[in-house]
């Protein structure tokens, strides 16, 4: 009862904290999304060596967002990144069409991860801006996201460079990581 | 050899300000061959002073194919011979800051790595693996936006059948994760991170004098000044031309140069006294009678600093390619900056009392028999003023 009234408390007034990794080819704009993400005030401080994490508070939801940066072939390498995340941002370069279908064995490659079995997975098609940018229903086409089982996702047109359509996709993702647990 | 470091050193500046242009013109004149090699290239990033560590990063983290082969020629000239993993990384990741497109800079280094050091490790896969596994921990420990920090056993757990499907032993995963945890992985400082530190001694220099002057120890004051003119680095021995870009490049020079007119100017009349009772050992002597390597050019600090000031009053040489007139309007920068940090002077001659003044009175007219020498400028004008004023 006590962990329930915690939970139903930190559901309507709390803070809630998710880990969110930001994976995708490089390329797709995962840094810019993760810059054009990030409200708060910039700490100037020597950046540590390593990558990059911000922090973007959104309804009630402090999101930890890690950007992994730009990976080719990627399955051995990431067992270590993997424990304790609650959503994956998988950003695709929606104009870079001769590389979709790496995108899409990398994206359902990382979607074997133990680790990741009950993240959510946002996608994020990106670079709309661009020209031959493919819309949101053939990137879903590309990526075969017909294909994923179990667990929920959901795909939004995005302009890093803009700044659009990204905090449409937050909404989403603060949503369902509150109703998923709460 | 010593031409060659002073060519290097300008070109530093040249390549910040554009890399393409900066190779090229390495390659005008010939220190880099006519066709690039990624060799060359290499080791240019490698060894050059000053590099801005941005634009190396940029050119590393590239995808086209020549900066790869740049890349693989840049992780060759490390040697890693027994090192331990983390050693390994932090004398890499000194070099220049790591790009986020970081696979095929890791992978580079891990390469390498295995080939000198495989130790305990099975193959290069099992070195990259580690290698992406330290810096995730890098980060998980030190940067500041992450609250929930890993756990040895996290660590551990993390890096379970990364060598060739088997565990790494225990004790030397531990002994990395305490590595990086007590050590943070960082980059070795920039010039202009490098600036933060120099303020801070400035102001350590600026609160001696203070402390001295008003106990009236001029002998500190006069060997705190002594040791400030080492630092500006004014009376080298090379050309105007070259002098100036040295002097600009080197920030710690700028800020000691500053500093001596600063303290000059604060604390004169006490260090008046001892001009009077030392004339031979006085500090404020010695900038005038400091000898250069070079007698014909110029003779003390103070001469040095005259041209400098004057420098852009001259007429243009015959400067040909756009290279050269590029690094002149460099120096005309420069010269402006070091102009700005001059009306200190003036006021310190200003400040001056009479009797310091005429001790000084022959350094003062060599400074501006220098300076008009050159066409007057405004500036000059008003320090002429100042001059009668003060007479």
């Amino acid at each position: 009862m006590g962990i329930l009234f915690t939970k139903l408390f930190s559901s309507l007034f709390g803070n809630k904290e998710a880990r969110i990794l930001v994976l995708g080819l490089d390329n797709a704009g995962k840094t810019t999304i993760l810059y054009r993400l990030q409200m708060g005030e910039v700490v100037s401080t020597i950046p540590t060596i390593g990558f990059n994490v911000e922090t973007v508070q959104y309804n009630n939801i402090k999101f930890q967002v890690w950007d992994l940066g730009g990976q080719t072939s990627i399955r051995p390498y990431w067992r270590c990144y993997f424990p304790n995340t609650q959503a994956i941002i998988y950003v695709v370069d929606s104009s870079d069409t001769d590389r979709l279908v790496i995108a899409k064995e990398e994206f359902h490659a990382i979607l074997e991860e133990e680790e990741l079995r009950g993240a959510v997975v946002l996608i994020f098609a990106n670079k709309q801006d661009l020209p031959g940018a493919l819309d949101a229903a053939a990137v879903t086409e590309a990526l075969e996201l017909h294909k994923i089982k179990n667990r929920q996702w959901a795909i939004f047109k995005t302009s890093a460079t803009k700044g659009e359509g990204l905090f449409e996709g937050l909404e989403w993702l603060s949503n369902t990581l509150k109703s998923g647990s709460g | 050899m010593k031409h060659i470091k002073r060519k290097l050193a300008i070109e530093a500046d040249h390549f910040n300000r554009d890399p393409k242009k900066g190779l090229e013109f390495l390659q005008e004149i010939n220190l880099l061959p006519d066709k690039l090699d990624p060799e060359s290239v290499a080791s240019f990033f490698r060894y050059t002073t000053g590099l801005d560590k941005n634009l190396i990063r940029d050119f590393l983290g590239n995808h086209d194919e020549f900066c790869v082969q740049v890349l693989h020629e840049f992780v060759k000239t490390f040697d890693f011979s027994d090192m331990n993993l983390d050693s390994a990384l932090r004398v890499f990741l000194g070099t220049f800051r790591l790009p986020g497109e970081i696979q095929r800079v890791l992978e580079a280094f891990a390469e390498r790595y295995y080939e000198q050091s495989p130790h305990i490790l099975c193959n290069k896969d099992a070195a990259l693996l580690l290698s992406y596994s330290l810096i995730l921990l890098n980060t998980d420990q030190h940067n500041v936006q992450v609250k929930k920090k890993m756990t040895e056993e996290d660590f551990i757990r993390n890096n379970r059948l990364i060598n060739g499907e088997k565990d790494l032993p225990r004790d030397y995963l531990s002994e990395l994760y305490h590595c990086i945890c007590e050590n943070e992985i960082q980059m070795i400082p920039d010039q202009a991170e490098q600036k933060d530190v120099l303020q801070m001694c400035i102001e350590g220099f600026l609160a001696v004098a203070k402390i001295s002057a008003h106990y009236h120890f001029g002998v500190v004051l006069d060997d705190l000044v002594v040791s400030l003119c080492k630092f500006t680095n004014l009376s080298t021995p090379l050309s105007i031309e070259e002098a100036i870009v040295f002097f600009g490049d080197d920030a710690g020079a700028r800020m000691a140069t500053t500093t001596v007119f600063t303290i000059a100017n604060s604390y004169a009349s006490d260090a008046a006294d001892e001009i009077e009772s030392k004339p031979a050992t006085s500090s404020l002597q010695r900038l005038r009678t400091a000898p250069a390597a070079i007698p014909q050019k110029s003779s003390s600090l103070i001469e040095r600093f005259s041209q400098f000031l004057s420098f852009d009053m001259e007429e243009p040489r015959l400067y040909p390619t756009e290279e050269e007139l590029a690094a002149r309007q460099h120096l005309r920068e420069i010269v402006q900056e070091i102009r700005n940090a001059t009306s200190i002077i003036y006021s310190w001659r200003v400040s001056f009392s009479k009797r310091s003044l005429y001790c000084n009175l022959s350094m003062l007219s060599t400074w501006l028999q220098v300076d008009s020498a050159r066409e007057p400028g405004s500036w000059m004008m008003k320090a002429q003023q100042c001059f009668v004023w003060i007479c």
